[in-house]
């Protein structure tokens, strides 16, 4: 009896003391979270693609390493039949993007790497076989390439997972010959080819690196953040591929063959752009006065604080003085490493673990296009650069490696030259064999160089003193080799104590001073703007 | 009005040079003591009478404890009996170990001109002899320090600015073979009419490196930092803390773990402040704030303040400080400082913390974004014996190995969590803190309690370079003739009586080891984000944060205690107990007045928590009982 009164008493009772425990202040609130994970594209399991091809298919073209190549194209296609159109709609196959309007020109010119100039090896056209070793097709060894052909595709550089596919140098974009075996193996060849198109697969870093990582002709060469240590990197040299395992097309994602992402160098709008904001929030940062820099630094900014992290990348080139031996030029430089003169190239300035140069950058981009007339050949020339300024609310403040050096020119014509430089006839193979002297080496191979271009050249075999040297500059925007938080750029690094310098250049960048303490563009009146935020929401 | 013309003058100045991309400050002329240009009189400089052209240098002496370093200010209660002062000049300080000694001292330890001469830590002027106020040493971006304290070593302190001017870079300040004037001035870099030239000398408000060079590590972004135990670096040495922005993963110490810390020693360095920005001049116009004792409810801010003339003028080199358990200096200016919520809305960024206001009513903000520190801090010093080179026995937490090693492991510690005295009628907050004990020897003359004096126990342990035989035939336990290591620990009755008969034998009377524990306050080495103490359980569970035995000493003279030192504002919750022969503090924060859920328990509570699992339980047993029952009676009819 004494139970039934005590229990119904407790109960109430504890239920109170809970009560008052649980009272006084709201439950937490959940954080927003940014979260990049949820905005990766989710892919379905590969089909296995041994079943679909066999040898005897191939029994007449066995011989013929190309003709096997082409032969498995159609194959491909025998399947996939929209696939040749909308590859053949890419600036991958055509090395030109669409018509695209630089400032200073009335029309809009459809370019890319097939017709520009670069400060590198120069230009693609008259050194295609060479060149092409890197194009997603077979056989372009010169300006009659069919683009209107679909065998011509090669669907194996970027889609065979091997990763043993080799597109050998100046073979225009033909696979290598496999070795013999010892043996009777009549197939093997065809057996070779077969072991790469069984293998294929949703294209991995391996895919793109074999052409993306060596730019310029070798490893970290041309774009400063990306060479082989991106392959297998570590969270130190790439937090998204190294930690969190991500492939290149998780942010160049591919919608009928047109992958996303542009390169400043060939495209100059920012239309289908990589953007970090396609996985990561607009403010990210759980710091309001970090969040509060995204208007107007790039994140690139912060987590690029250096690029050619692992492998040198290439800052200088200077081809005039190219086509000395080895040892003279070494002597004359004062050069300890080999790898910086190359006879049939110039001397080169390596770097690695670069800071970058900062500029503003609104997607856009001026560019010199082949034939341009070069206002003052004695002063630096930009072969492109970016746009925007500090008064441009689109714009933000943007990392760079500039690669900067020295090319030839037409002294007559004022233009850039384009040299021949692939081939017997080419700079590099009359360099190789001491063929004729160093000024007439140089002649041909502009002469044959020009000819190919549509460009005009002065010289003549009776004079041949119309060339001269130049200093120009091209920016690579970096956008990999992306640090973490704990590795990025911190406040100090920009705004320095009593006038030190800092990573960034204020003045340069078009402020009275260290915006932190002057105030940023909003404050200045620099801008009325940032996309959408007025000044009066934006102080409120 | 000369000097407010001089003040105008140099401002015109200083708005040229800022238009122009100099440093604020316009070139000066040195001036000697007869106010002549050093230059031309060869003489040491003297630095208010340079100064005094456009600052009230008397004024500045007269408001800026760092110079009078607690001369003339009253001890605090609790102070110990040989305490003459509350600062440097006259505390004692069991670190350095000199006790000042009262005017009639018979027996002195250290006169004011020795402890000129120790230089470390002072700025001049005040109760220093022969050494004015070195305002280079603050003011100038490239000190030399070391020759400032050479000087002052030298008994040179006429020189010491001089000295420390001689950092300047490219040099104008060059070292004489001339015993009388021992640095000479390089002509080139003067004007004709005594200024130096432009760009000879970088006046500047003072930076982190000037702070650092009394107060501890800092460091830029690109400095290298090691690990550097001593007391010249005397804020890291006492509490692990170093002052950078510099991730601590990136220092060349080999601290453990070291590649998951990506966070800064300090946030707020990061974020660029700088030590001035909180500890600026009180009178400063951009940052002075009224404190909230005269503030009127209805102002939030007194627009009647300085010029920025009258401010330069007349700067108040009093700074604006806290209130640690070390710093007895200057009660007066306790709290001037903005604190935490003088520039932080803690309430905005909380949300997620449950119970905040009960959260912050009980906790400094330093207890979670102080969680741990990753430099070593000193744990005890004993000086019952010296070693040959008369150095007491120093032990560090957050370190494995030795001191002097730079490759030792730092393994960082947890600061003990400490009640500290807060206004009058609020709670004691939980804070972070160090706790550092000291061994040491105490000479009884009656009613008169004083430390033996460092003479005595030089003579009483030391002959030349080793140790007294009759010390070697009591603590040599491997026999090798030398005292080493654990062998220089008074930890037997044996080993007591004979270090205690040395130092009688010397004079020192009716001796007896006494020992203290000094608190320091952590309130630099900040963290935030997830580097902050966040997780419920850190605090709220069995082995919490709060209550984590910290060890005071890792071993313990025979016979002695240690207590608290009384000037201080915090006190020990918890018990000091013995334990394997270690001296362990063990927090309760019951004895603070803290009931911290899940983590302490309280008998009537439990009692009803159980008696209330234990109703709902049979309520429902006996509910349901009673229904199957009634079930069962219903189907029988």
């Amino acid at each position: 009896m004494k139970v039934s009164i005590i229990f119904p008493a407790l109960v109430p009772a504890s239920l109170v003391v809970i009560g008052v425990l649980m009272a006084g202040e709201p439950p937490p609130r959940e954080a927003q979270k940014d979260d990049p994970r949820a905005a990766l594209p989710q892919r379905s399991e590969h089909v296995d693609h041994r079943q679909f091809f066999n040898a005897e298919d191939f029994a007449d073209v066995r011989d013929d390493v190309k003709q096997i190549a082409h032969r498995l194209t159609q194959k491909c296609l025998d399947c996939h039949p929209d696939a040749a159109e909308s590859v053949m709609a890419t600036s991958h196959w055509h090395w030109r993007g669409e018509a695209m309007s630089v400032p200073g020109k009335e029309e809009k010119v459809r370019v890319g790497k097939a017709n520009l100039i670069n400060n590198f090896c120069i230009s693609v056209q008259s050194n295609w076989p060479r060149c092409t070793s890197c194009h997603i097709g077979y056989g372009w060894e010169d300006a009659n390439f069919n683009f209107e052909d679909e065998k011509n595709i090669d669907c194996l550089v970027c889609h065979e997972s091997t990763g043993t596919y080799v597109k050998p140098s100046g073979d225009s974009g033909y696979p290598e010959e496999p070795k013999k075996p010892e043996g009777d193996h009549p197939n093997y060849k065809v057996d070779y080819m077969l072991n790469f198109a069984k293998s294929v697969n949703f294209p991995s870093r391996d895919n793109c690196g074999t052409c993306h990582f060596a730019g310029g002709g070798g490893d970290a060469v041309k774009h400063g953040d990306l060479n082989g240590f991106m392959y297998n990197p570590s969270e130190n040299i790439d937090i998204h591929m190294g930690r969190h395992n991500l492939n290149c097309v998780d942010c160049h994602r591919t919608e009928n063959h047109e992958i996303k992402g542009r390169s400043m160098g060939v495209s100059f709008d920012p239309k289908n752009l990589v953007r970090c904001t396609d996985c990561h929030s607009e403010q990210p940062h759980q710091q309001d006065r970090l969040n509060a820099h995204t208007h107007t630094v790039a994140c690139q900014t912060c987590h690029i604080p250096t690029f050619a992290k692992g492998a040198a990348t290439k800052m200088w080139w200077d081809w005039s003085e190219a086509g000395m031996t080895q040892e003279a030029a070494m002597k004359k430089f004062g050069l300890t490493d080999p790898h910086d003169y190359n006879p049939i190239k110039g001397v080169f300035k390596y770097a690695s673990d670069v800071e970058p140069e900062y500029y503003w950058y609104n997607g856009h981009a001026n560019r010199h296009i082949t034939g341009d007339k070069i206002d003052d050949p004695t002063k630096l020339l930009s072969i492109n650069y970016p746009l925007g300024d500090v008064r441009d609310p689109n714009a933000r403040i943007f990392p760079f490696k500039v690669h900067r050096g020295k090319q030839p020119y037409d002294t007559y014509y004022k233009h850039l030259l384009v040299p021949k430089t692939y081939g017997e006839d080419g700079f590099w193979g009359m360099t190789e064999v001491q063929k004729h002297d160093i000024q007439t080496r140089w002649h041909i191979s502009f002469k044959n160089g020009a000819a190919e271009h549509g460009l005009k050249y002065r010289g003549s075999e009776t004079d041949q003193h119309t060339f001269g040297w130049l200093e120009t500059e091209m920016f690579w925007p970096q956008t990999h080799m992306v640090a973490s938080a704990d590795e990025a750029l911190q406040c100090n690094d920009c705004h320095t104590e009593n006038g030190q310098a800092g990573r960034l250049d204020w003045k340069a960048l078009g402020y009275e001073g260290d915006p932190a303490r002057q105030g940023g563009r909003l404050q200045m009146n620099l801008i009325d703007q940032y996309e959408g935020w007025t000044r009066e929401e934006w102080r409120r | 009005m000369s000097a407010r013309f001089n003040l105008t003058l140099c401002l015109a100045l200083a708005c040229v040079s800022a238009a122009s991309g100099q440093r604020l400050h316009p070139q000066v002329r040195l001036l000697d003591a007869q106010g002549q240009p050093v230059v031309q009189t060869g003489a040491p400089i003297d630095t208010l009478k340079t100064c005094d052209g456009c600052h009230d240098a008397a004024y500045i002496q007269a408001h800026h404890f760092h110079s009078q370093a607690g001369q003339g200010e009253p001890t605090h209660p609790g102070a110990r009996p040989w305490d003459l002062s509350p600062g440097l000049f006259g505390r004692w300080d069991p670190l350095t170990y000199r006790r000042l000694s009262p005017k009639d001292d018979p027996r002195v330890d250290l006169t004011p001109e020795a402890w000129t001469r120790q230089g470390t830590r002072h700025v001049g002027g005040g109760p220093a002899v022969g050494a004015q106020l070195d305002c280079f040493l603050c003011h100038v971006n490239d000190p030399d320090h070391e020759a400032r304290l050479r000087a002052l070593s030298a008994g040179q302190g006429a020189w010491a600015a001089t000295a420390t001017l001689s950092g300047a870079r490219p040099a104008f300040i060059i070292p004489s073979d001339d015993p009388a004037r021992p640095w000479r001035y390089d002509p080139a870099a003067f004007e004709p009419d005594g200024h130096l030239k432009r760009g000879a000398l970088n006046l500047q408000t003072p930076s982190d490196k000037n702070c650092g060079l009394c107060h501890g590590a800092v460091a830029g972004l690109q400095d290298e930092i090691t690990l550097s135990t001593g007391i010249e670096h005397w804020e890291t040495e006492t509490t692990g803390q170093i002052f950078s922005a510099q991730r601590i993963k990136r220092s060349q110490i080999n601290i453990e773990e070291k590649t998951q810390l990506g966070r800064p020693w300090d946030v707020h360095s990061e974020r660029m402040l700088s030590c001035t920005s909180c500890h600026h001049a009180a009178n400063h116009p951009s940052a002075f704030a009224e404190r909230s004792e005269t503030r009127p409810d209805h102002l939030k801010h007194d627009a009647r303040i300085l010029t920025m003339s009258q401010y330069l003028h007349r700067p108040n080199h009093n700074f604006t400080k806290g209130d640690s358990a070390q710093g007895t200096i200057e009660e007066s200016l306790d709290h001037s400082m903005r604190r935490c919520e003088g520039c932080h809305d803690a309430n905005a960024v909380h949300d997620w913390l449950p119970y905040k206001s009960r959260h912050m009513q009980a906790l400094l903000c330093e207890t979670c974004h102080i969680p741990k520190l990753y430099a070593p801090a000193r744990q005890q010093t004993d000086w019952t014996l010296i070693d040959t080179q008369a150095q007491p026995l120093v032990a560090y937490r957050g370190l494995e190995g030795d001191g002097e090693d730079r490759a030792a492991l730092v393994t960082g510690f947890h600061p003990v969590i400490l009640p500290r005295d807060g206004e009058a009628t609020a709670p004691k907050k939980l804070a972070p803190h160090n706790l550092i004990t000291s061994w040491f020897w105490i000479e009884r003359s009656g009613a008169t309690h004083t430390p033996a004096r460092l003479v005595d126990l030089k003579a009483a342990f030391l002959i030349g370079d080793r140790h007294h035989p009759d010390l070697i035939k009591a603590l040599d336990t491997d026999g090798d003739g030398a005292l080493k290591g654990a062998e220089l620990r008074l930890d037997t009755a044996d080993k007591v009586a004979a270090a205690r008969a040395r130092l009688i034998a010397v004079g020192v009377s009716d001796p007896q080891i006494s020992g203290e524990i000094q608190p320091y306050s952590l309130h630099h080495g900040v963290a935030a984000g997830r580097f902050v103490l966040k997780s419920c359980e850190a605090c709220h569970d069995e082995s919490s944060h709060l209550t984590r035995p910290f060890e005071l000493s890792s071993y313990v003279p025979f016979g002695a205690t240690a207590r608290l030192v009384g000037d201080t504002n915090v006190s020990l919750n918890g018990e000091i107990v013995g334990e394997a022969g270690r001296l362990v503090f063990k927090p309760d924060t019951r004895e603070a007045g803290h009931y911290i859920l899940g983590h302490n328990s309280t008998p009537y509570a439990d009692l009803l928590g159980l008696l209330s699992l234990l109703g709902v339980l049979l309520g429902v047993t006996g509910h349901g009982g009673l229904r199957f029952l009634a079930a069962r009676r219903q189907r029988s009819k």
